[in-house]
């Protein structure tokens, strides 16, 4: 089997409504399981044949979910910088314990000199802003969460 | 001729200027920033220098790291591509002062230019045409009193300003002071200036430019003109050449860009923008660098123009005249950017897991992707220019259809089939569109799934 072959598998398992999956062609032997959460701060992890590691990240993301049950988490829909404000001189968006309404600009994810203004998807109170401005993050990353 | 070159950017064009270098038996240096470390610009040159940090303010636009790299490697020349430092008068002043030649127009030149005010003021009394306006910048007070003039809609500018910021439409009288302070704030923020023109709105115009050659010894030539009216948000999508406007309102646009060279005292390759409604055309700016589109050129005109840059400012004479150079064929190139047109042309880096580019008889692909690569957030979304030449417009238009087919990036998503939409509508193949094409028509153009 080769790269291409492997990728092409993947791709198919992934784009498929299966959990898991095994195959066995030849002397290969290949085992894909889908985290229960996509946890995308680690991209790659769900990609890759099963090993011990990703059982740990969905574990950890399925602990923390359960504790933050009534929180709503607004995670980065892209890689990018994060800022609080739209502007060096101006005031964040939000702070922690303001409430915002639904549409409401959060923050902001610059990448590709493209300014993405990330919104509220429901009304709610800030608990907790999980960025420093200027930090980088990661698709699906948590940056704050509201409830 | 040099022997050796900084180049003093990254991505596409970085590699493109490389190859020029290469080709003309011209050592090279590159600059990178940190995360750049793996870039293609970094392996093709045959030095390379870490210039600082991630953030572009901290390594591409750092003029003193950047002039350390070359005094450090022994670079007689910088070039400087297009975005970045290269439209930087401060930069090109340094260049000059540091005995490294600025691979561009003089920063007297830059300079005039890049103030868009101070630039229409110079086209106006060289007898350019110009869109009516103010002569130079205004104040609250002169603005109204110019629309009461020479009436609605207008548009305010910022002087230092480009790619559409510190722009105002105004269509309504009372609406005038409101919008005026707008953009100057907004030029402010983003050019620290906020000094702002007036000019009378042309609607929905074409955008037509004028690709220009100029040695130290007075030579000006044009090498035609390219049709860049597929436009997003005032950004390039789809450049052509030749336009298939009036053949002599087209002469009459050479040599306005001509003049206008002249009149600067314009060294090296440049471009000279109009904009064109009904049958007039209007100097708007002048680019003092190498542009983005510049292979459509190249390609109807069989001339590299990176290596014609780098010999003039190596002092050489342009070896052709005017007559001599030939529009053969016709060209088209699309920008292909990491973006999701669909989701509202969101960003997409990420990691190029699978690359195939397309080829055959007259297909380019300008880019500096390889497979494994990692499309960084930090920089501009283009990750390549896929150019094509054929006979005529319609055999292009086919070619590039089917390399767009062609073309896989796994692992990031394009523009590709938003550009392959484009080529497949109606107005755009009878080719009579205008800048207001995609925002006409965004609905139909990103019918289709990624």
């Amino acid at each position: 089997m080769n790269n291409r072959e492997l990728k092409t598998i993947i791709k198919l398992f992934e784009n498929s409504t299966l959990a898991s999956m095994k195959l066995e062609r030849d002397d290969v032997t290949i085992e894909l399981q889908k985290p229960k959460h996509s946890c995308s701060a680690h991209p790659h992890q769900d990609r890759v044949p099963v090993s011990s590691s990703v059982g740990e990240a969905t574990l950890t993301h399925k602990d923390s979910e359960e504790k933050t049950a009534d929180y709503y988490p607004i995670k980065a829909p892209l890689v990018g910088t994060f800022f609080e404000a739209g502007g060096p001189d101006q005031p964040p968006f939000v702070k922690e314990n303001q409430m915002v309404k639904k549409g409401e600009t959060v923050c902001i994810i610059e990448a590709m000199k493209v300014m993405n203004e990330i919104t509220a998807p429901q009304d709610g109170k800030v608990m907790k802003i999980h960025m420093n401005n200027g930090e980088s993050v990661m698709v699906e990353q948590v940056l704050m969460e509201i409830v | 001729m040099f022997q050796k070159v900084l180049v003093a950017n990254r991505g596409e064009i970085a590699v493109r200027i490389i190859r020029s270098c290469r080709e003309l038996g011209i050592e090279t240096v590159a600059v990178y920033s940190t995360v750049d470390e793996d870039a293609l610009h970094v392996h093709l040159a045959d030095e390379a220098v870490c210039v600082g940090e991630a953030p572009a303010k901290a390594s591409y636009l750092h003029m003193e790291n950047i002039i350390s790299a070359a005094i450090n490697t022994g670079a007689e020349a910088i070039h400087p591509g297009f975005g970045f430092l290269s439209e930087n008068a401060k930069f090109a002043e340094l260049c000059e002062s540091c005995n490294i030649a600025f691979i561009g127009p003089s920063s007297q030149v830059i300079s005039d230019m890049g103030d868009k005010a101070k630039a229409k003021t110079l086209m106006r009394s060289a007898g350019v045409s110009i869109v009516p306006g103010s002569v130079g910048e205004i104040t609250l007070e002169e603005g109204l009193a110019l629309i009461k003039e020479m009436g609605l809609p207008v548009l305010i500018k910022a002087s230092a300003g480009g790619g559409g910021r510190g722009m105002r439409i105004v269509r309504h009288e009372s609406k005038f002071k409101t919008q005026y302070f707008a953009a100057k704030q907004e030029a402010a923020a983003a050019f620290s200036s906020d000094g702002v023109y007036l000019e009378k709105l042309v609607e929905n115009p074409r955008h037509i430019e004028v690709q220009i050659l100029a040695d130290k010894y007075d030579t000006v030539l044009h090498l035609f003109e390219r049709d860049c009216s597929v436009q997003r948000r005032n950004q390039k999508v789809i450049e052509e050449a030749p336009s298939n406007i009036d053949v002599s309102l087209r002469n009459q646009m050479y040599e306005a860009a001509i003049k206008a060279a002249k009149a600067v005292k314009y060294e090296n390759a440049g471009t000279v923008e109009f904009i064109v409604t009904d049958n007039a055309f209007y100097f708007i700016e002048m680019n003092t660098r190498i542009q983005v589109e510049h292979p459509v050129s190249e390609m109807i005109t069989n001339i590299d123009i990176i290596q014609e840059q780098l010999k003039i400012a190596s002092g050489m004479r342009l070896l052709f005249t005017q007559e001599s150079i030939k529009s053969q064929g016709h060209a088209i190139e699309v920008r292909i950017n990491a973006e999701n047109p669909v989701k509202n042309f969101m960003p997409s880096p990420g990691t190029v897991t699978f690359l195939h580019v397309p080829q055959g008889p007259g297909i380019r692909f300008d880019s500096m992707l390889y497979q494994d690569y990692t499309v960084s957030p930090h920089y501009d979304s283009m990750v390549g220019k896929l150019i094509v030449h054929a006979s005529d417009r319609a055999h292009a238009i086919s070619k590039m259809k089917s390399a767009l087919e062609e073309l896989i990036t796994e692992g990031i998503t394009t523009n590709q089939w938003f550009v392959w939409m484009i080529m497949n509508h109606q107005a755009y193949v009878e080719g009579s569109v205008d800048t207001s094409f995609i925002v006409k028509n965004i609905k139909k153009l990103i019918r289709y799934e990624n």
